[in-house]
Parts: C-alpha cells; sequence; structure tokens
C-alpha cells in the first residue's frame, strides 16, 4: 500500500483533523483516513474486505471477500454532533445473531475519545465503554433479575451470541467477519449496561437510547426516515399527551369517587312512607295511603321490591293528587336465576327504583296495578307476586358522578395502560427465552 | 469563585522579566508563558533551567488556565505534561481544586482519569511490586484491595506548560503500569529510572460530566 501525497480537508471548522487517502493493499481501492486517533488499530477495506494493521504500515492482516454491507442510513465519514460533542464515524461493524441484523459505528472525537452509534431497526443508541462495572453474577441472572453498576440499577434483559458479518473502516481492535461473541444486556430505559465476552477480553459498555430523529439530524440525514420496528430494549416508553390525560384526571377520579360515595351513603333521601301491595290488590289495582311529600321540586324514591323468581312482571304506576292522577309510569321487573354446568347463574333482579318529582307540597297516593307477566322461559299468566313499597324523599341521585367516575378513572388509567402496553412489547422476545 | 492559594509573593522570570505569578504554594517548576523558560523554584528563589519547553497545540476539552468542575466540584489546570508511549501520547494536568490543593488528571483519547499521588506513608510496609512482576492481566493485591494489571508501558515526556508540583525533564522516560479496580478504580505505579516506584491512586471519570466554564 502506497500512501499518496498529503490532502488536508478540513471539512469544517470543527474538524481539525488531518483527513488522508490511502490505497487498500488488497484491492488498491482510495481509502480515506478518518483520523480516528492513535488507538485505531486496523484498518478495514469497505470494497474487498481486506484487514490491515493501522500500527505496521497497513499490513494485511485478513482478508474476507463477498462480504454484504447491512444497511445503515450512516457512511463512514460523516460527522455529527452528540451531546454537544462533535463526533466523525470512522469504523463500521456489521452484526448478526439468530436472523435480527445490526450495525455498529465506530464514533471519535478528538476531545471525547470513543464511542459508538448503535442502529437496528430503526433504533439508535448512543454507546461508551463503561468502568462502572457490575458484578460478575450478571452473566448468569435471569431476565428481570436485578444487577448494578453502582450507579443506577438494571434488571436483566438477555444473553445471547453474536457474528460479525461485516467490517469496515477504522477500529480499536483487529475485528474480523466470523468473530462471534457472548453478549449480556441489562436495562434502565433509556440505558442499556452491556457486557461483550470474547476468547481474549470481558467488556463492559453503556448504552444510551437516542431518538433517531434527533440522531438524522445531527448528521445531517433528511429526506427519507427509516421506521422504528417493534420495541428497543433500551427505548423509554413516551405517551406525554395519555400521561398528560392521566395525570389530569386523577384529581378529577377522586373528586367524582367521593361525592358519588357520599351521595351514595348520604343522599337516599328521608323515609316518609312504606306499605306492602298483596298479589290480590296488585291484580286489580290498588290506592296506597296517603303520602305526605312537604320538599316539592326534589326527586322521589320509590323503591319497591317483589318476591318474583324465573319470572317477569310489569306495573302500571299513576300518582294521585285529590284522587287525580298527575302523571304515570310503567316498571318492569324481571328475575331469572338456575343453575348449569357452570354453576349458579341469576338475571334480572326482583327489585327496582323509580324516580319522580311533585311540583308542590301536600297529600299524595299511589295506584299500583299489575299490567302484564310470565312465568318461566315462556309462560304468560301474570305471577303470584307482593310488592314491598318505601318512598323517600329528598333523593340525590348519584347516577351522573358514577358515569363521570367511570370516564376519568377510564381516562386516568390510560396512561398507565399504555405504559404497561409498551412494557409487554418490550419484554415479548425475551419473555421464555432462555438461550443460555 | 477563582482558585488562588496563599503563596506569598509573585517571581519574575530571570530571562525575561516577566512576572511568573505562582497558582500553588508548592510549585517546583515553572514554564514562562513570554519566553518559554524552564524555571526551577527553589527556597530562595528560581534558578533558570536554560531550555525551553514547546507543546504542540493538541485539540482538548482541558486547556492551561481554563477552569472546568467535576461532581459538584471545581478545578483550575496550572500545569500540563505531555508524555509519549507505544501508541502516540496523553497528557497529565496538574490541577487546583477551590482549596489549592492539586491531583492529576491523565487524558488519553477520550480516556480521563483523576490521580492523587499517595505519599510514602500511606504505601505498604512490603516492598512494591516490580515492574516486571506486573504482567498484563495478572491479579494484584495492594492497598488491602485486588488489582488486575491492564496496561504496561514506558513512557516519554514530550514536554510542559505552566506550573507543576515536581521537576520534570523534557526527554526523561519510565515504565509504568495501570492497575485497574472495583468502582472505577486505577492505581498506578511509575518506575523512574532513579530506582524509585511512584503511586498515584485513583478513578475514572466520563468526560461527558466535566463542564468546561466558560
Amino acid at each position: 500500500m502506497k500512501e499518496q501525497p498529503h490532502q488536508d480537508q478540513d471539512s469544517s471548522p470543527e474538524n481539525t483533523s488531518r483527513v488522508r487517502s490511502i490505497q487498500c493493499r488488497g484491492c488498491g481501492a482510495p481509502l480515506t483516513l478518518l483520523g480516528g486517533g492513535h488507538k485505531i488499530l486496523s484498518l478495514n477495506c469497505a470494497h474487498c474486505g481486506t484487514v490491515m494493521d493501522a500500527h505496521k504500515n497497513y499490513a494485511v492482516l485478513a482478508r474476507f471477500h463477498g462480504q454484504q454491507p447491512p444497511f445503515s442510513p450512516f457512511e463512514l465519514g460523516m460527522q455529527g454532533k452528540i451531546h454537544d460533542v462533535p463526533f466523525t464515524i470512522i469504523g463500521m461493524i456489521g452484526w448478526e445473531s439468530q436472523g435480527y441484523a445490526w450495525v455498529d459505528l465506530l464514533l471519535y472525537s478528538e476531545t471525547h475519545g470513543y464511542a459508538w452509534l448503535g442502529y437496528e431497526r430503526g433504533h439508535i443508541c448512543f454507546v461508551r465503554k463503561t468502568r462502572h462495572l457490575p458484578s460478575a453474577t450478571i452473566w448468569s441472572l435471569q431476565p428481570r433479575q436485578s444487577v448494578s453498576d453502582g450507579k443506577r440499577s438494571y434488571k436483566l434483559y438477555e444473553r445471547y451470541m453474536a457474528d460479525i458479518t461485516y467490517v469496515a473502516g477504522e477500529l480499536t481492535w483487529v475485528a474480523k467477519v466470523g468473530d462471534r461473541i457472548q453478549l449480556v444486556e441489562a436495562i434502565a430505559p433509556p440505558f442499556l449496561l452491556s457486557g461483550e465476552r470474547s476468547n481474549t477480553e470481558t467488556e463492559y459498555h453503556l448504552s444510551e437510547y437516542l431518538e433517531p430523529e434527533t440522531v438524522y439530524r445531527a448528521f445531517n440525514i433528511s429526506g427519507k426516515t427509516w421506521p422504528r420496528a417493534g420495541v428497543h430494549a433500551a427505548q423509554p416508553y413516551h405517551g406525554p399527551l395519555k400521561d398528560a390525560l392521566s395525570r389530569a384526571a386523577r384529581p378529577f377520579v377522586i373528586i367524582s369517587g367521593v361525592i358519588a360515595a357520599a351521595l351514595w351513603l348520604f343522599g337516599g333521601g328521608t323515609r316518609i312512607h312504606h306499605e306492602t301491595f298483596l298479589p290480590g290488590d296488585l291484580q286489580t289495582g290498588r290506592h296506597s295511603a296517603e303520602i305526605e311529600i312537604t320538599r316539592p321540586n326534589r326527586l322521589v324514591a320509590l323503591e319497591m321490591q317483589t318476591n318474583l323468581r324465573n319470572a317477569w312482571a310489569d306495573f302500571d304506576i299513576d300518582v294521585l293528587k285529590n284522587g287525580e292522577e298527575i302523571f304515570s309510569m310503567g316498571k318492569e321487573f324481571s328475575f331469572y336465576e338456575g343453575r348449569d354446568s357452570d354453576g349458579y347463574w341469576s338475571e334480572g333482579s326482583p327489585g327496582a327504583r323509580a324516580l319522580f318529582k311533585v311540583p308542590e307540597p301536600g297529600s299524595y297516593q299511589l295506584n299500583i296495578q299489575l299490567a302484564g307477566g310470565g312465568t318461566g322461559e315462556t309462560g304468560n299468566t301474570p305471577p303470584q307476586t307482593t310488592l314491598d313499597l318505601t318512598v323517600r324523599q329528598g333523593y340525590i341521585s348519584s347516577y351522573y358522578f358514577v358515569i363521570l367516575l367511570i370516564i376519568t378513572t377510564v381516562a386516568a388509567l390510560l396512561g398507565p395502560g399504555a405504559r404497561i402496553a409498551f412494557e409487554r412489547k418490550r419484554w415479548k422476545e425475551v419473555d421464555g427465552d432462555d438461550d443460555d | 469563585m477563582p482558585i488562588t492559594s496563599d503563596q506569598p509573593a509573585s517571581y519574575h522570570c530571570p530571562n525575561c522579566g516577566a512576572e511568573l505569578p505562582l497558582r500553588f504554594r508548592y510549585a517546583k517548576m515553572a514554564v514562562c508563558e513570554h519566553c518559554d523558560s524552564t524555571l526551577f523554584l527553589e527556597d530562595d528563589g528560581m534558578r533558570l533551567a536554560g531550555t525551553r519547553s514547546v507543546l504542540a497545540a493538541m485539540p482538548s476539552l482541558i486547556q492551561l488556565g481554563q477552569g472546568f468542575s467535576y461532581d459538584t466540584r471545581d478545578y483550575l489546570p496550572v500545569g500540563h505534561l505531555r508524555y509519549r508511549y507505544k501508541l502516540g501520547f496523553w497528557d497529565e494536568w496538574w490541577i487546583l481544586d477551590r482549596n489549592g490543593d492539586g491531583l492529576w488528571l491523565s487524558v488519553d483519547e477520550g480516556d480521563f482519569v483523576f490521580e492523587q499521588p499517595l505519599q510514602p506513608e500511606r504505601l505498604p510496609a512490603t516492598p512494591l511490586p516490580g515492574f516486571k512482576q506486573l504482567q498484563l492481566n495478572r491479579s494484584v493485591r495492594l492497598l488491602e484491595q485486588d488489582w488486575t494489571v491492564t496496561e504496561r508501558d514506558r513512557g516519554h515526556c514530550e514536554g510542559f506548560r505552566g506550573q507543576l508540583p515536581a521537576r520534570v525533564t523534557e526527554g526523561e522516560s519510565f515504565f509504568y503500569a495501570h492497575l485497574s479496580g472495583p468502582d472505577a478504580s486505577l492505581l498506578t505505579l511509575e518506575y523512574p529510572q532513579d530506582g524509585s516506584v511512584n503511586v498515584s491512586r485513583g478513578y475514572w471519570v466520563d468526560p461527558f460530566e466535566i463542564r468546561i466554564r466558560t
């Protein structure tokens, strides 16, 4: 390989490195030296797969013909800022494991050293070597078991083997196609602690999940977007609208719940009358005794209880003042029960409540008459039943607050529910998967 | 708060006469900012060492005289050494905290380490291991802790700037070994040519957590 005359190509004011071009010792293709620092040990030709020793005049270490470049929106030489630090992409490694493929891009900063950008199915992580090591037990933990690196606690995600399928550019070690490593990953989104174990060493890295759009903008990648597939192990849940809605709904859940409970406990009104109608009374219809209502324009509740069993009945109820009907209503009762292979079952209720208001205080009567009914599944003979009637005035219905409670509870659970569904997707691929 | 010391007086460069305000009390060596003369500081004044030290400007997060903070503490770099080794070079910065106490910040392509020289009384009574005993990946028990030898090489002084707590000679070399311990700790053993052993203890720091004061 011959070095060409130096060509200083400062591509940006922040790039002070001297970019040179050399010829590959394998195929003669021009290779750009991206100024990756003195820890670069190998230069890898993307064209022919030749691996060269960066510290021994680019002597050929290995050749891997026919390597196919994996897909990635990034290219060698691209520059961009991550956490306000300018980086250059100087190397690339393609990986494969159990049908999944991903790309690690080696980044170099003259002030902050080396880092990686991991790209997998539209997800991007910023990866750096960490000196805060977890306990060696990380290699034997089960999914979801905890491990700490001294700075934060992680949950073990998965262990697997991975093979190198592609190498290009400058790397801080001699990577070869076919090299295999064992990996272990533990997560504390947006962070992922990973251990990589090869035949010669064990290293640990800390990944931070980055929003892909942010990285694309930083590296001036515009136009086409690459949708994210599934949920990445380190991807943080992001549902600002649902979370905001849930937060906003929480006080209303409490308020409507307290009010509904208070009304249920104390809103039953005052009992002003009780009377029992016998079957004969109901067959022919009968007036009740005089009922003194002192609080007009407030709800009056008729609480009625029959002894219907496997029967239904329809009652006409008239409200009378001075013997004159001022209005009427119908009320149907239906109650069926039995046993089958699943056990006891029941349907409907032998009791019911009816509400009405009167315009002025005074003495009122009720006329109640059985209008129709039947027994069994098909019978149409009106059933024999009694009817216990209790009248309360000043009744306050909790109905609307119960509806509000239901609606606000659903809204309050929206955020946590979405988060749970997101976590299920995250763990779906590893739950029950113990390939080690 | 600017980092200052109770150094009673400033000196003047014996070569060019420029004022040489000292940043810290125990400076043993300084490079005149005006004429690049190397000066040895002695009890009764300073002596012109006669050599000049010029370091090539390289991109660096740490700059001489520019304060920075890490983990809620403020530091000021006042001295700068550069060493060459097999792969390239690394920089050593002598930094002062708010109290004027100094420590070393070692920087090698994004690998940052704070290190404090250990005084002889803190070293074990038993002899320290020789450089040849510290083979890569070998486990060593020192200072009541287990360490692993993760790097061993030879460093050559390329030059220096600013004010330093010890005399350094351009071109001098020494062997060194890095021993890695738990919780990002690091022990460095240096073997100068005079047969002594210098021990420093410190820890790795994340450059992304260093905040440069502007």
